[in-house]
């Protein structure tokens, strides 16, 4: 069986992303939602580019959607995960949480707190 | 609206018609928000960003390749050799410092452009370390056994596997399209050399016209240039098809 492709972290953000918006997955989303959760917002620069780039590695596929008057009727292309996508994602998100597996950093008794 | 279309043409000069119009669309979308100046440096990022590696790619192949073939043609034909190949085995050892220069230059620009991780250029790279080691120390058995078998073990996988093959392709037919194009200009030139003066060139003769070092330059370069265009191309067709196979085993 074929492994999964290895994830870098940015790509692991816009995987999760797209995943969460479901069918609503296009650069502005996936931009808001990645600084919704995370607190930063990404360069248009370096989301393009790693889109493009995960396509290309079969990661993730898109198409084009309806133009709008407000994008000057432009078409949006949206994103969603391919099966390698969705592979690579889970078994990155299991490489974390085995790592983090008893060291009580996110819960329990010995949570790391912020503002303490 | 003028604003969006002349951004447009700059991303298309950079990525395909449907992306960059994706690409404005996005930004014009966040513009009412953002304003026009962070529309534009938001373009300019994107350009950038789609754009650095290609030049310097290119930049860096043509620089390997000049150099490479340099240490090759000394290795082979070179006063001081260590061990020149025989007479009879010359026309190999050309053909092998044409084949190996060309592939380091096609490695390092498709590690640059597309990252070592790109299977195109750790074949390309493969294949340009066995001809680098029969050129420099094909006089040692054992070496020359391990090299030929390797190349026969990466032709094997190469025809065995079909992503491989499709590897394999890539780089065989951009070889062959840098070749196909630096002999004939490159005879061209010599022609040209030949009218200025027929016989072989002193430095001084060098000297007298700079034109023609300059035209050696842009041939080659030119030469490179269409190889590794060639060479994105087919990535890019054969990355499209991938996806399109990838895409049918979609959620």
């Amino acid at each position: 069986m074929k492994p999964p492709a290895t994830l870098g972290e940015f790509e692991q953000v816009v995987l999760l992303a797209i995943l969460r918006l479901d069918k609503d997955a296009y650069g502005v989303t996936i931009r808001s939602e990645i600084a919704k959760c995370t607190g930063r917002d990404p360069a248009p620069g370096a989301l393009y580019t790693t889109l493009d780039r995960m396509e290309e590695k079969g990661i993730v596929r898109s198409w084009l959607g309806e133009a709008t008057p407000q994008r000057g009727g432009r078409a949006k292309r949206y994103f969603a995960l391919t099966k390698a996508g969705l592979v690579a994602v889970v078994s990155a998100q299991r490489a974390y949480q085995s790592l983090l597996n008893g060291l009580d950093l996110l819960g329990g008794a010995h949570a790391y707190c912020f503002n303490c | 609206m003028r604003t969006a279309s002349i951004a447009e043409w700059i991303l298309r000069r950079v990525t395909s018609k449907e992306r960059a119009a994706a690409m404005v669309g996005d930004l014009v979308e966040l513009q009412e928000k953002k304003g026009l100046l962070r529309f534009w440096l938001s373009i300019s990022g994107v350009a950038i960003s789609l754009f650095w590696r290609r030049p310097i790619a290119f930049v860096a192949a043509f620089y390997a390749w000049a150099w490479v073939s340099g240490w090759f043609q000394m290795a082979i034909h070179g006063m001081n050799a260590l061990h020149r190949p025989p007479q009879l085995w010359m026309p190999v050892f050309n053909a092998l410092g044409l084949i190996g220069s060309a592939l380091w230059a096609f490695s390092l620009f498709s590690a640059i452009r597309y990252g070592l991780q790109e299977r195109s250029a750790q074949l390309s790279l493969a294949y340009a370390g066995l001809i680098t080691a029969v050129i420099y120390l094909w006089w040692l058995p054992a070496v020359l056994v391990v090299c030929i078998v390797g190349a026969l073990v990466l032709a094997t996988a190469s025809i065995i596997k079909s992503k491989l093959r499709k590897e394999s392709l890539i780089f065989l037919a951009s070889v062959f399209i840098y070749y196909a194009s630096v002999y004939p200009t490159m005879f061209l030139v010599s022609v040209y050399q030949n009218y200025l003066h027929p016989g072989p060139w002193s430095g001084q003769d060098m000297r007298a016209h700079p034109l023609l070092g300059w035209l050696y330059f842009v041939t080659i370069a030119l030469s490179l240039w269409v190889a590794t265009w060639a060479w994105s191309r087919m990535r890019g067709w054969l990355m499209r098809s991938q996806s399109l196979e990838s895409s049918s085993e979609m959620l």
